[in-house]
């Protein structure tokens, strides 16, 4: 089986979530919508406070090209705009909708059917629909659709592997609506122009690869299906965009590139439902699925959650926390963010809330490098993490980007292997936070 | 007479190398300014690149070429300025002296925290995450990026917060970088007074989180109109104006956050 190089493999505690079925949480009573939802430029309100919007009302958007519109999740008045935190570590111009009343109003429709739609068209209503990269990077998915002049691409990857221990968001999305995922991927392919379409799905989720193959929609495309459902090891970061190109295609991407550059354009099985559900329906991107998880949760959970509730709405709809749950972190353990208060919302970009207790929340002392090279081993990027920490360490920043560490995705690998518990990955994001402002300086 | 020929040739080879390193050293002479040795005896030679060269010699080799100013060496301040003045001539030069300002009093014991930070121990990591832990946005973290960017040993760390040593403090600038959160500036040594907070946040959320924090009041803009004038909700100080009394303003400060040297 072809694979990338480094990676883990790890314990994935996916057992407790990955049998019950995604439940729809009822609609809030009072939500928070970020305007800025997506990497890139934040949107502007479209509404005042005071305004009454439907449940689907487009209420943010931007003229800027790297943007994704927001829509109101629920049917109400606007009771507030202002910058409120957001799970992401930062505040952001939020709007505050409280239930009841609402205007009405109908989501945009679309008569056509997928043939009859121009790729134009399908990346029209992709945007108006707000829809980002559901995996948890929230990168607009019309723009990953609109490769540049001059470049081909032949493969379209849908990326079903969910690598992360815990989170089962995606795999319960593949059993239940196979349909539409098959549906979503023929209509991004037709969108970038892709003659064959590669669904990856690590092979610990064999039940999900079985609706997959099996659905109605993959019967209807008959023998010359362009559709080819590919198992793939189960390993972590499977599920990272360059990693599944090698895994899938054995081409690799070139440092400080795009996938575009080698043909391929990678989107999650998320984002191919809730492109199905543009299209067929005008629904735009206001619920996703999330998985409400961990040891410190005495219920583990998938919920069908409205954009912009917050968690301790999520919570409540579970069992509640363990007596020694101590943190909550946003996505998962690996990549996950640490979550300062539950009064934060749910976001585009949210697949998993990992609730831990006290044991498994401990943070080790720092101890020095002891120079066994398990980092390097297991990079999925090829970096060398050991003389890229001392680097950041010594602020000798032209080092840093010389051992590019634009190139780490974040997968916390080095972090999770270093037996001296070295904040490893934690030194390189706040690395590349620091090239990107002395960037900005410069210029 | 073995021994008496390899002395002679042995000797022989010494003789035409030390002719040859002779001829090389007159042929590869580099003609120094006599000026660069007593430059850079003036110098404090910290190498701390304030001035913008890389280190001290840089830096005498340029002043040496008129292409920086004897007060460009920000480390060494106005003495070294006027020592340097001497060497090359330069007459009538007035020199203001200036100092790194912390523009926060809240030290770790009145900080009023939303949640705890774990990771890296550094200001620049802990203001990538929910700003720290913090509740004010815009105050002091107190991991100490500037205590550790200062060369010259000028910031203490008292109770989580830095204090600058106007002594020692050469404002040359490096701790204006370290901070993430901009809370250091320079303002002219001459100039005793300060507004220790850095917070647009309106009044009566500085009240709900900091005891110390500019509340925009603008108490000190009406009794000293000439220095003080509140904008984007705090304080903001003209430093270039001395000599004017600020007495009264940090007086009836509400919250303490005018200080004085």
């Amino acid at each position: 089986m072809n694979t990338f190089s480094g990676g883990l493999h790890l314990k994935y505690n996916k057992e407790s979530t990955e049998f019950k079925p995604i439940k729809e949480l009822p609609s809030p009573q009072r939500v928070v919508i970020p305007l800025q939802q997506n990497l890139g430029c934040p949107n502007d309100p479209l509404v005042k406070v005071g305004d009454e919007v439907y449940e689907g009302q487009k209420i943010g958007d931007s003229p800027k090209f790297v943007s994704a519109p927001v829509h109101a999740s629920i049917s109400g008045k606007v009771t507030k705009i202002e910058k409120l935190p957001n799970p992401c570590g930062f505040d952001v111009a939020s709007v505050v909708i409280e239930a009841g009343g609402g205007a009405k109003g109908s989501v945009m429709h679309n008569a056509k059917t997928l043939e009859e739609l121009t790729p134009d068209e399908i990346r029209r209503i992709v945007r108006e629909a707000g829809i980002v990269g559901m995996g948890g990077a929230t990168f607009p998915t019309h723009v990953k659709l609109t490769p540049p002049a001059g470049k081909l691409i032949d493969t379209l990857i849908i990326n079903g592997c969910e690598c992360e221990p815990y989170i089962t968001a995606d795999h319960r999305l593949m059993l239940e609506r196979a349909d539409d995922i098959i549906f979503g991927s023929l209509a991004l392919a037709k969108a970038v122009g892709a003659q064959n379409i590669l669904i990856g799905v690590e092979d610990n989720k064999k039940d999900a690869v079985g609706a997959l193959s099996t659905s109605d929609e993959k019967h209807h495309l008959g023998k010359n299906s362009p559709i080819k459902i590919v198992e793939v090891e189960t390993k972590y970061p499977q599920g990272g965009e360059k990693q599944l190109i090698k895994t899938l295609l054995d081409r690799e991407v070139p440092s400080g590139k795009l996938p575009l550059e080698v043909g391929a354009v990678v989107n999650n099985v998320g984002t191919a439902a809730a492109v199905a559900a543009a299209i067929k329906h005008g629904t735009p991107l206001i619920k996703r699925v999330l998985t409400v998880t961990g040891p410190g949760m005495k219920e583990r959970h998938n919920f069908l959650v409205r954009i912009g509730t917050s968690f301790e709405e999520v919570l409540k709809h579970s069992e509640g926390l363990m007596e020694d749950a101590s943190r909550i972190v946003m996505g998962g353990p690996m990549m996950g963010l640490a979550v300062s208060s539950l009064d934060l919302p749910v976001v585009k970009g949210t697949t998993c809330l990992l609730v831990f207790n006290r044991k498994e929340a401990r943070i080790y002392e720092e101890k020095d490098c002891i120079r066994c090279g398990r980092c390097i081993k297991h990079c999925p990027a090829g970096l060398m993490p050991n003389f890229l920490s001392d680097y950041v360490k010594l602020k000798d920043w032209e080092k840093v980007e010389e051992y590019h560490v634009a190139d780490c995705i974040e997968c916390g690998c080095c972090s999770y292997v270093c037996p001296s518990r070295i904040f490893l990955v934690q030194y390189f994001k706040a690395a590349k936070r620091e090239l990107q402002v002395r960037k900005a300086v410069c210029q | 007479m073995v021994i008496l020929i390899s002395i002679l040739v042995l000797g022989l080879i010494g003789f035409i190398f030390a002719a040859l390193l002779g001829l090389a050293a007159g042929y590869f002479k580099i003609e120094e300014d006599p000026r660069l040795a007593t430059i850079l005896a003036i110098l404090p030679g910290s190498n701390c690149g304030a001035c913008g060269s890389a280190g001290c010699h840089d830096f005498a080799e340029k002043l040496i070429k008129g292409e920086v100013l004897v007060s460009g060496c920000l480390a060494g301040g106005e003495e070294v300025a006027h020592k340097l003045a001497q060497v090359m001539g330069t007459e009538g030069l007035v020199i203001h002296k200036r100092l790194a300002t912390i523009h926060c009093g809240a030290n770790e014991k009145v900080r009023t925290k939303r949640s705890n930070y774990s990771g890296i121990g550094t200001c620049a990591a802990a203001n990538l995450i929910d700003d720290g832990g913090l509740n004010c946005k815009y105050g002091c973290l107190g991991y100490g990026d500037c205590f550790c960017a200062c060369p010259f040993d000028a910031i203490r760390m008292v109770d989580g917060l830095p204090v600058i040593d106007p002594e020692k403090c050469t404002a040359c600038g490096k701790c204006v970088v370290a901070c993430p959160r901009a809370i250091i500036s320079l303002r002219p040594y001459a100039n005793p007074v300060w507004v220790a907070c850095n917070s647009r946040d309106p009044g009566p959320v500085v009240r709900k989180i900091c005891p110390v924090g500019c509340i925009a009041c603008k108490i000190c803009e009406k009794l000293v109109p000439e220095v003080f004038k509140v904008t984007n909700n705090l304080a903001v100080m003209d430093y270039t104006k001395t000599g004017i009394n600020c007495d009264p303003a940090i007086e009836k400060c509400p919250t303490k956050c005018i200080l004085k040297l």
